[in-house]
């Protein structure tokens, strides 16, 4: 039952997504060259297939759902064997707090460097994946964020741009 | 011989030996983490190859990919967890083995066949490559098209259980390769009027969110488990921690034969590793004076899986070296790593490139010997300290190391927001049983098949016929449909036995 609904709303995502490519895709300017050279065939023929895909796994859910004693294996089978597991409320969370850590170290990056974004980022990162003793996420911090400056930015010279909020070009760590 | 030219160019690079070693190092440490693919490892380590001559950083990531082929069995034998998917059929048999005491005849084992295999595969490469560019240079945009459209209906079609999910994963692969400006009329296309998406999305990017970021997450879910555990690795058999001079030569027949299955399922873009594997384990247990041993512990239950999985390292750079067609993941971040270094892949690159691409043949030949010894002798020593580093603290690592690889290729943040999307994207494709593998190849070749489309009809005078006037490209786009019909028909046969067994079991 669980997969089966699992079906159903990835066939909604399908089309969903396939409608909305195909709007941008008719959006596209085209000159007069033919359609079939035109930049429009290509995206609105991949977004019309994805539709019709979408239409049929949706079908072949329904079908699957109406008919009884079919479980499984259909010729178009459905999401895998149905064996993963549910997840758990602390790995939503967990995973949550890993994109929102993730974001945060791209506007920290903007803001105030490559080093005190990671050293936040680093810290954070080991408390949602478990690590409690203070003294441990301080060590790995420090001598992680360091290692990861003097390899990425000192050695291999990629660019470390000023923050706009801290700025740390004056003790010559940018 | 060309491949001589290959070495005489290789020791000419002392960097690029430099880094055929250090990739054997990599891939072999990478392979063995629980996890950790060697296309995550090889998709962090690309914008370091930015720094690099060609030649070196081309050997660097191929010996990644063989490596971290091989280093998936440590995983396998010590942990009963397969650090790669082409591992999974050397649990059977290695981690009983590790159970009894014998991990190291295991890990041995594994190394001989993996190096015998790996072997084979490259040779195959070496003496079949050239002569397929030498007939494939003939190919016009009408063949090439067709050749793209075969590989995305064979790659839909045989990777993952659904077909209907591998063509959607194929055509979302297309979708975002198409958003930026079209290459012909330099019209904005899909872009939502974002200026940041109007050079597209860039491959490292989106490797490191499908690959490592939704790796990340998975792993999060785990992190309640009690992590790996390293069975004893000792036991009082003197025998127990060596191959002996009598399984070895037991095992050599079963050796060449999984290796010739792994270096034909190479050959056809999108089956990989993980099913040569499987195959050759079935094919030597079905083929062995005992099959009721399989499973209990024996060298040739570790023997055949994994020289079958490092044979198809070779032969998948076959259809990419001659036709431009990745037929894995790792060849499809190849490519990649190619174009940014200016060199078109294709048949012609055996006249234009001849001496890097001999010299890659060469670093992959070396590498192999390198992860050889690497493994034979260090083995137990990766696992024990792959077992000492608990997850929680390795990920977090691996985390800010995906952010700073995808931001240094174009030294732009977006390129951070677009692998967590797309980490995101990854994580949910891999737990509804789409494909991550068949949207990343399709992202690296939908340029190219558009670019040959509209090619093909600027240079005909019968629109959309001239697919039907090339011989070849009729045969390949055959090829395709008989491929596509085959799964559909292998698949209803299996749901009408299995419907028989369940009529016949009630």
């Amino acid at each position: 039952m669980a997969r089966d609904k699992a079906e159903f709303l990835s066939a909604v995502v399908v089309v969903g997504v396939g409608s909305f490519s195909l709007y941008l895709a008719y959006s596209i300017r085209s000159f007069q060259e033919g359609i079939l050279l035109g930049p429009r065939l290509v995206p609105m023929a991949i977004a019309g297939l994805g539709i019709s895909l979408g239409v049929l796994q949706f079908t072949i859910a329904w079908v699957r759902r109406v008919a009884s004693g079919k479980a499984g294996d259909a010729t178009f089978s459905g999401a895998g064997d149905g064996k993963r597991p549910a997840l758990s409320k602390p790995a939503v969370l967990r995973m949550a707090a890993i994109i929102v850590i993730g974001f945060a170290f791209i506007w920290l990056f903007s803001a105030t460097g490559y080093l005190i974004a990671t050293a936040i980022a680093m810290a954070l990162l080991l408390v949602v994946f478990g690590t409690r003793n203070a003294g441990k996420v301080a060590m790995l911090t420090i001598g992680g964020t360091a290692v990861y400056y003097i390899i990425f930015i000192r050695l291999m010279g990629i660019y470390n741009p000023p923050g706009w909020l801290i700025n740390l070009e004056m003790l010559g760590l940018s | 011989m060309y491949i001589l030219n290959g070495f005489e160019y290789l020791f000419a690079h002392p960097t690029a030996l430099l880094f055929v070693f250090i990739g054997a190092i990599t891939g072999t440490v990478a392979g063995a983490i629980p996890g950790m693919t060697s296309a995550a490892a090889i998709a962090m380590l690309v914008p370091v190859t930015f720094y690099l001559d060609p030649l070196t950083a081309l050997a660097f990531l191929y010996v990644i990919g063989k490596s971290g082929r091989y280093g998936g069995s440590i995983a396998a034998i010590l942990f009963n967890t397969p650090g790669t998917a082409s591992s999974a059929a050397t649990m059977r048999d290695g981690y009983p083995m590790t159970q009894q005491g014998k991990a190291g005849k295991a890990l041995k084992t594994a190394t001989v066949a993996s190096v015998f295999g790996d072997t084979f595969g490259e040779l195959v490469l070496i003496f079949c490559a050239a002569i397929i560019a030498a007939f494939t240079s003939t190919f016009g945009p009408p063949e090439y098209f067709a050749i793209y459209m075969m590989a995305f209906v064979v790659i839909s079609s045989v990777i993952g259980k659904s077909i209907i999910k591998g063509l959607l994963s194929t055509l979302f692969g297309v979708m975002i390769s198409i958003i930026g400006l079209d290459p012909i009329a330099g019209i904005p296309r899909m872009t939502m009027g974002m200026y940041s998406l109007e050079s597209g999305f860039s491959l490292v990017p989106l490797l490191i969110g499908l690959f490592v970021i939704s790796e990340v997450m998975v792993q999060t879910e785990k992190l309640d488990d009690e992590g790996v555990h390293v069975a004893r690795m000792s036991s009082d058999d003197p025998d127990a921690g060596r191959l002996t001079w009598a399984e070895f030569k037991r095992c050599i027949p079963l050796m060449l034969r999984s290796s010739g299955m792994g270096a034909v399922i190479g050959l056809l873009p999108g089956l990989g590793s993980a099913v040569a594997c499987f195959a050759a384990y079935g094919e030597g247990k079905r083929r062995s004076k005992s099959p009721e041993k399989w499973g209990t512990g024996i060298v040739e239950g570790i023997a055949a899986p994994e020289s079958a999985n490092n044979a198809v390292s070779g032969p998948t750079m076959i259809p990419l070296l001659t036709l431009g067609v990745p037929g894995s993941t790792i060849a499809a971040i190849l490519i990649g790593v190619f174009l940014i270094h200016g060199i078109q892949v294709g048949p012609m690159i055996f006249e234009t490139h001849r001496d890097l691409v001999y010299g890659l043949f060469a670093a992959g030949l070396l590498g192999i010997a390198s992860y050889g010894v690497i493994g034979y002798f260090c083995g137990p020593l990766i696992g024990r300290a792959i077992a000492y580093v608990p997850p929680r603290l390795l990920y977090p690592f691996i985390f800010l190391i995906a952010a700073i690889s995808s931001y240094s290729p174009r030294q732009s943040l977006f390129d951070i927001g677009v692998a967590l999307v797309f980490g995101i994207i990854g994580y949910i494709m891999r737990r509804t049983s789409y494909s991550t593998a068949a949207f990343i190849i399709a992202f690296v070749l939908a340029r190219g098949a558009e670019n040959a489309f509209r090619q093909s009809l600027l240079l005909s005078d019968n629109g959309m016929g001239v697919f039907l006037e090339r011989p070849i490209a009729i045969a390949f786009m055959a090829i395709g449909l008989a491929v596509l019909v085959g799964r559909i028909v292998s698949d209803l046969r299996r749901k009408h036995r299995h419907a028989e067994a369940a009529s016949g079991n009630s």
